[in-house]
């Protein structure tokens, strides 16, 4: 994959809950630079530039990874550790996407760093809006001052 | 003075007569009374010693103490007697197992006293019993002693063993609810949305009965929805550490109300939630009873004329009474005992809406608090909920 900048990483097994999460982006025109993958070990790969992405680099990191929590094999813990423990990828911003609201679940993810996490509503509505919300947040609200 | 020899005559005459009168004492008693010589061998024996050993007379004098011993206690004896003799112990007690002429063995208790003429012993009289039965109850209690402490090793292991079936069961469940809360709802937000999307973007090009059949698809997702949240809501109030603190349970009542009853509702019914006992529970279950007892109140009496639901409370000497009462749909008596079981309806989806879960939930999260809940009511006149909480509850973890 080139190495394109990216604003939002969606990490979702699911292709039908990836395809809701990118209407609700489109509905609110903040699909642009978006980037899917399907798995935990793709999603690391992606963000430390290993692998079938050795030809990115770590300057044009997401500026948001939504991150679903049960992933096969690799879960999304997994994933935000392995983020978290590399210094050049700690700060990333991740959102937790979750269907339950196991707390044991949400405490670890906050132990590890989580900057947040939406519990995937059933209904389609509130789904599109708290997404929203998140890209809102992390891409135009959120704008760090370059420093380097 | 020398007694006159008539004086003799009598003297010898009372002595005989005294004799005569202890040795029918000593041969009519019921234990058996021997004596013997400095050696240990016997010089006296009563008929009682000769019934209970099977000698003759002849056979018995002359023998050893020691033969009457069974042989498995001879070495105590002999000590336990050489210590009596040495410390010339004015007394002594020894229960043993004895034997007799035909190896039968009984038990005896018995008492020795050394017989002594100018400072030197002579001989030993004895007096034994038979302790036999006295002495097989004992046995018999220590066995019975025995047995119940292995009974109690054998229960204290099988409850350590159904304990940790337990614990597998809790955590299978742990493990269920999980995948339902996941694997179940991922489907369900799918459906959901898609349906919604085709909804809001396709809106204009769908006629009516297109509209009306993704409604019927949506409705059915929200009830699958609902039992889910509903089955999810009862594996916590299963599984949830209660913390007990002192509860206003008018005020707990008043604020789950007005969170559940819908702007509609409320215009029309007619509720009165008087000052009630305070209660020790667990806050977030109590909340969930009054959530699930109020929102059947009124869900039952929106479509009836007259929309009453009133709650009270009262104190018993162990335990505090609260109820709910509505003018709703109530039910038939007959059918009480369904009322709280899992899945368990007594209306249609086109009557009532419901799960089928709330009252277990409201059932399991009372129980929980050792407490107690029931029904009363009649077909079409209302139905009045109780839950009683013991005043001094003991949470039940499991």
């Amino acid at each position: 994959m080139s190495d394109q900048p990216v604003n939002i990483l969606l990490v979702e097994d699911n292709p039908h809950h990836a395809e809701l999460a990118m209407k609700a982006l489109k509905m609110h025109n903040l699909a642009e630079n978006f980037v899917w993958v399907k798995t935990g070990e793709d999603a690391v790969d992606f963000i430390l530039c290993r692998g079938e992405f050795a030809t990115r680099t770590i300057a044009n990191a997401p500026k948001v990874v939504l991150l679903d929590l049960k992933l096969p094999k690799k879960s999304g813990l997994d994933v935000l550790r392995e983020i978290r423990a590399d210094e050049r990828t700690k700060d990333i911003p991740v959102v937790m996407l979750t269907t339950s609201r196991e707390q044991k679940d949400i405490v670890e993810g906050h132990n590890l760093g989580l900057n947040g996490y939406v519990v995937k509503p059933d209904d389609f509505e509130k789904f599109a809006e708290a997404i929203r919300n998140v890209g809102y947040y992390w891409l135009v609200l959120n704008q760090q001052p370059k420093t380097a | 003075m020398q007694p006159e020899p008539a004086d003799l005559q009598t003297l010898y005459e009372r002595l005989r007569e005294s004799e005569e009168k202890y040795r029918r004492l000593v041969e009519n008693a019921a234990d058996i009374i021997y004596r013997t010589d400095g050696e240990g061998r016997f010089i006296y024996v009563n008929p009682v010693g000769l019934r209970s050993f099977g000698y003759t007379e002849a056979e018995f004098m002359g023998r050893h103490y020691l033969e009457l011993i069974h042989p498995s206690f001879r070495n105590k004896a002999r000590q336990f007697y050489a210590t009596q003799f040495f410390n010339g112990q004015f007394t002594s007690y020894l229960e043993f197992p004895a034997v007799t002429k035909d190896g039968h063995e009984f038990w005896l208790g018995q008492n020795v006293q050394p017989l002594m003429e100018e400072g030197q012993i002579i001989g030993f009289q004895a007096v034994a019993r038979d302790i036999t039965d006295r002495v097989h109850a004992e046995e018999a209690m220590r066995r019975s002693e025995e047995e119940v402490r292995k009974l109690n090793a054998e229960l204290e292991q099988r409850v350590r063993e159904r304990t940790a079936q337990l614990e597998n069961a809790n955590h299978e469940l742990e493990a269920f609810s999980y995948s339902v809360s996941h694997d179940l709802r991922a489907p369900l937000l799918t459906i959901n949305g898609f349906t919604q999307f085709l909804a809001m973007h396709l809106g204009d090009k769908l006629d009516d009965e297109a509209k009306r059949l993704l409604s019927i698809i949506r409705s059915n997702t929200q009830t699958m929805q609902n039992l889910i949240s509903a089955l999810l809501m009862l594996s916590k109030t299963n599984k949830k550490e209660l913390e007990m603190t002192a509860i206003d349970m008018q005020q707990l009542a008043r604020e789950t109300y007005e969170d559940i009853v819908t702007a509609e509702a409320k215009e029309r019914i007619v509720i009165d939630i008087p000052p009630m006992p305070e209660a020790v529970g667990d806050k977030l279950l109590l909340r969930q009873v009054w959530t699930n007892l109020l929102s059947n109140a009124i869900k039952f009496t929106l479509a009836q004329d007259e929309r009453t639901i009133r709650l009270g409370g009262r104190s018993e000497e162990h335990r505090n009474i609260y109820f709910v009462k509505d003018s709703g749909a109530g039910f038939d008596m007959k059918d009480a005992g369904k009322l709280f079981g899992v899945f368990s309806r007594l209306h249609t989806d086109e009557q009532f809406e419901g799960t089928g879960i709330g009252l277990s939930i409201v059932r399991r999260a009372i129980h929980r608090h050792h407490g107690e809940v029931w029904a009363e009511g009649e077909l079409g006149k209302g139905a009045t909920f109780s839950f009683a909480l013991p005043h001094t509850p003991q949470p039940l973890h499991t």
